[in-house]
């Protein structure tokens, strides 16, 4: 399987690459983690341009997060030569005939590490570093001018007073469609963020959608080189993504979300670097929705290893541990906001 | 069974994730491997206490019911009068979740109406009914 997928990536890129001259596999390689893309690490030496890196990112059979890869490669796009260190985003390819599924192409960052959610201390001695341009980026990414990204160009921009409503709309819906039981905590989330809308945003931003530890490298020296993972990628409310990135899933330390800063170190630093204030009811709110979004993705995986569409253990992983994770976490939520009375 | 189920699977999870999954190249497989073995652990922890946080699940909510279903009334009255006094056939894990299922179902219709009648004390005693079963069903990773 694996060589006929290298044959079929040699006549790709002579297709694409044809300036290239003879190209020819030194390694194939798939890279772990990947449950809304298939991702392969390809090795190539070209006749003309030597040795370099790819990366092949091919819609699955079955995905965790039904995305287009349009959206993503877009979004790569949008922040290329830009504050926001991506992979340069190189082709993307929706003829099935290639490798049988639709796929993008990047230059692969080499020589880098992406952080574990699994990892007691995934940054070690970088912590700090790393936590201050991770929330940093974060506030470039909310700072990008909207209209002239290529984002724009294949989605509407939301209302500032609508984003949160569209989100969550989208997030309910996955919950109907995929719970395998009746979800009493999410049910009554989805009814306390109805019932207590957050402020309209601030500004309409690319909003990367899953914005966390695992979702981006860095280097020997603690240097974020790139973020990863634009599935997700959407116009929303900036406030959406720095709730997510402050969720305690993303790391077992409590004390600092994601491993890295405290959470009021990391909103500073956010702040800073995106002109923007983190309004506390605002981020109330998103934090909800963080949680909630979580749960909706978790339900989903839970279902599509449960039909047998795709048995990756990720998939089983986050049914088994992210969705009860992220349950409590909104349960905690709502004692603290109604379990008072008696 | 012995060795227990829960030993077994704790043991899978040190030979795959600490020995198998290092010993293979790094990259998909390996990572695959771990995940595999971080899921064995987890199903260990569950493995005990399945029929029990569930069995305890259903009835806090067949209590709830008892005491609410005069309140509400009506035809949520009575069917929450009557899933209080459903008992499981058994105590296979399968039986409880259907039970577990239709209960949870009735508890949001519960929820909602508690919420539009106003009713604060018996919202707060269901959001703290959740919260005491969300956190009976963590499961918990090792240090790595």
């Amino acid at each position: 399987m694996s060589g006929d997928l290298e044959a079929r990536i040699v006549r790709y890129l002579a297709h694409r690459m044809p300036e290239a001259g003879r190209v020819s596999v030194l390694a194939l390689s798939r890279i772990h983690g990947g449950a809304s893309r298939e991702t392969f690490r390809v090795r190539i030496d070209a006749e003309r341009g030597g040795i370099r890196g790819l990366i092949f990112r091919r819609d699955p059979v079955s995905t965790l997060i039904e995305t287009e890869r349009e959206i993503e490669f877009a979004a790569y796009r949008s922040f290329m030569d830009s504050a926001v260190p991506v992979p340069a985003a190189l082709f993307l390819e929706r003829d099935l005939d290639w490798l049988e599924r639709p796929f993008f192409v990047m230059e692969e960052v080499e020589g880098c590490t992406a952080g574990s959610i699994l990892a007691a201390d995934p940054y070690g001695a970088h912590r700090r570093k790393i936590g201050e341009q991770f929330f940093s980026i974060l506030g470039a990414i909310a700072k990008r001018d909207v209209a002239s990204s290529d984002l724009a160009r294949r989605m509407t921009v939301p209302d500032p007073g609508s984003a949160w409503r569209l989100e969550l709309d989208k997030w309910e819906k996955v919950i109907d469609e995929d719970e395998l039981e009746p979800q009493p905590i999410a049910r009554a989330a989805i009814r306390w963020m109805r019932a207590n809308p957050p402020p309209p945003a601030a500004r309409v931003s690319i909003v990367h959608g899953d914005y966390r530890t695992g979702n981006f490298l860095f280097d020997g020296t603690g240097t974020i080189r790139a973020i990863l993972d634009w599935e997700m990628a959407h116009l929303g409310d900036p406030l959406e993504d720095l709730a997510w990135a402050l969720d305690p899933l993303w790391s077992s330390d409590r004390a600092h979300p994601g491993g890295m800063l405290t959470r009021e170190e990391a909103i500073a630093v956010w702040e800073k670097a995106s002109g923007l204030k983190a309004d506390a009811k605002a981020l109330r709110w998103w934090s909800m929705f963080a949680s909630f979004k979580g749960l909706a993705i978790w339900i989903s995986s839970a279902k599509e290893f449960q039909a047998g569409t795709n048995t990756d253990p990720v998939m089983a992983f986050s049914g088994i541990y992210c969705l009860p994770f992220h349950n409590k976490r909104l349960a905690d939520m709502l004692v603290e906001l109604k379990g008072g009375a008696r | 069974m012995k060795p227990s189920p829960d030993l077994v699977l704790n043991q899978a999870f040190a030979k795959i994730a600490m020995e198998m999954g290092p010993a293979l190249p790094a990259g998909y497989g390996q990572g695959s491997a771990t995940t595999t073995g971080v899921l064995l652990l987890l199903v260990a922890q569950e493995f005990n206490r399945a029929a029990d946080i569930r069995a305890k699940e259903n009835s806090a909510m067949r209590t709830l019911f008892t005491e609410a279903a005069a309140a509400a009334g009506g035809d949520l009255g009575a069917r929450l009068k009557a899933a209080a006094g459903e008992r499981e056939a058994d105590l296979n894990v399968a039986t409880l979740d259907k039970a577990n299922a239709a209960l949870k179902a009735l508890l949001i219709e519960l929820h909602t109406h508690a919420e539009r009648a106003g009713d604060a004390a018996l919202e707060a005693r269901i959001v703290r009914l959740m919260a005491e079963a969300a956190a009976a069903r963590q499961v918990f990773l090792p240090a790595m």
